[in-house]
């Protein structure tokens, strides 16, 4: 057998169906990559190693009974450790929660339960989910596989870098303002922001609900995919998700791109780019030209404002939230979660009813902007060249870090996040391409298409 | 107006929550949050009469894939 973390999720999930390896040998080699990457990469709170390899073994025995547990039998998987799981801990990256003990299953792992996924870890995040970089004052810094000294991008900072290191096959992440895209596009991994409406979010800690949603990161296009139509469609536990097809997965995923008019921003996501960045994400829109895709330019307006009525509601929420702890116990947030507390105490009742209200309207400019034009439009994720740990440690560089990504929560719609090549320190490049609402599957098939004819995803940060 | 409307807020902050901001802190506070405010109140004049935050909902679907 070849070393099992050369394959993807698709391709361990195949070669344990089809008795290559057994789900406890994957089990075991994921358990002990993350044990060893702990001193380098800090991406896991909590290891479960006995529960583990329980299930590993109940997959085993499934197996050898004839019986297939479903699309991801004995696939290695962890989370950000924000997912509820009734009897563990879900600390939620903070000092406030580091020992409560959940009473209740998030719809997300029961999915992956029911597919045959293992949970071996929880993995590190940004302090409530609340900051775009992967810092965290009370468990440590998680960091980035390609260099330590650099951020993993967050708030789903632990799924980015033990997805990135091979550490595991996939991870579920948050992305209320760019938390799965930036940590993808950081460590160079896939990462989908799903629609609002599209996955439930019971039992998924809240930062903000009107803008919170959860998605997969993984390493392959195709991976996201499965881990998606596992996870993706309605949940009567969660009443805020529509009750709409996930779209056409399997061959459908291996459509190309001909004939799809992909759009290029002229407005604001260029804004703040290097000639280094630029280069790379001009060398995307190419491929697609070359894939056959017409390539568009699009102009979407208000962004600015779009950028700042995102903040108000993510502030206003995360605030409210966070309001009888804020007051009993302050001194328990790391310094930078609660300046940003702070700010959302500070909006009006009317300018956040304001914030709201207006989604509708900068949805229709968008759309008639963009989806009129083409049928998906691409996006750096990340403006610039990833940033050290050390250059945003006091929560600068906030608002660059998501300018890219926090517009699309605002605006509800799904956004795929690309590895598109390295800048000149070393550190990966991600790409966004943003489709309509509810229309996955063709970011998927996008996204796909330039997968298929770049190697990016097959690289190995040193050492992993 | 802004002026007043951020001292509104400033002080339902600490009346109603029991949250103190003071002195230099407050003020580091009010600049902070000023860039978003200023943005979020150009917008204000784009809410019209028939509206509600559902709307977005309605939106949504009216923009959904697939694509083409």
């Amino acid at each position: 057998m070849t070393d099992i973390t050369e394959l993807d999720l698709v391709g361990v999930a195949a070669a344990i169906r089809a008795g290559e390896i057994s789900a406890r040998e994957a089990a075991e080699t994921c358990l002990d990559r993350l044990e060893s990457a702990q001193p380098r990469l800090n991406a896991v709170i909590r290891l479960d190693r006995d529960d583990a390899l329980k299930a590993a073994e109940a997959a085993d025995r499934a197996r050898a009974g004839g019986r297939t547990l479903g699309p991801l039998h004995g696939v290695p998987l962890a989370h950000k450790d924000m997912f509820y799981r009734r009897g563990k801990i879900a600390t939620c990256g903070s000092k406030i929660r580091h020992d409560f003990v959940a009473d209740r299953t998030a719809t997300v792992l029961t999915r992956l339960d029911a597919a045959g996924a293992l949970q071996l870890a929880a993995l590190n995040m940004n302090e409530f989910a609340y900051g775009p970089s992967g810092h965290n004052s009370h468990f440590g810094d998680c960091c980035n596989p390609w260099s330590p000294a650099h951020i993993t991008g967050g708030s789903s900072a632990g799924s980015g870098a033990a997805v990135a290191a091979r550490l595991v096959y996939g991870a579920l992440g948050s992305d209320t303002g760019g938390s799965v895209r930036l940590p993808a596009a950081i460590c160079g991994v896939v990462g989908l922001k799903t629609t609002s409406g599209r996955v439930s979010r019971s039992g998924a800690m809240p930062l903000s609900f009107s803008l919170d949603t959860v998605g997969p990161l993984t390493r392959t296009v195709r991976d996201c995919a499965l881990l998606y139509e596992v996870i993706a469609g309605p949940d009567p536990d969660d009443p805020t998700t529509a009750d709409l097809p996930t779209g056409p997965p399997g061959e459908a995923l291996e459509g190309g791109v001909r004939g799809l008019r992909l759009g290029v921003p002229t407005t604001y996501f260029l804004d703040g780019m290097t000639p280094e960045t630029s280069r790379l994400f001009a060398a995307v829109a190419e491929a697609y030209r070359r894939l056959g895709a017409d390539i568009v330019e699009v102009a979407p307006p208000g962004l600015d404002e779009i950028s700042a009525l995102a903040t108000v509601v993510l502030s206003v929420e995360a605030s409210t939230l966070h309001m009888n702890w804020y007051r009993e116990r302050k001194e328990d947030y790391s310094d930078v979660v609660r300046a940003r507390l702070e700010l959302g105490f500070q909006h009006p009742g009317t300018r956040y009813v304001e914030a709201l209200i207006l989604r509708a309207q900068h949805l229709d400019a968008f759309g008639h902007a963009v989806f009129d034009h083409v049928d998906a439009m691409l996006a750096p994720v990340l403006p610039m060249p990833v940033p050290t740990r050390a250059e945003t440690a006091d929560g600068g560089a906030t608002g660059l870090l998501t300018r890219c990504a926090r517009p699309i929560n605002y605006l509800g719609l799904p956004s795929l996040s690309l590895p598109a090549g390295f800048t000149e320190n070393g550190l990966p490049f991600g790409v966004q391409v943003v489709g309509r609402p509810f229309a996955e599957a063709e970011l998927l098939r996008i996204g796909r298409a330039y997968e298929r004819e770049h190697d990016w995803h097959q690289r190995r940060p040193p050492g992993f | 107006m802004a002026a007043l409307r951020g001292e509104t807020v400033r002080q339902w902050a600490r009346e109603a929550q029991d949250i103190e901001f003071a002195g230099d802190h407050a003020a580091g506070i009010a600049r902070a949050i000023e860039p978003v405010a200023a943005a979020a109140r150009a917008a204000e004049k784009a809410v019209p009469f028939d509206s509600e935050p559902a709307d977005f909902v309605r939106a949504q679907r009216r923009w959904q894939g697939p694509a083409r």
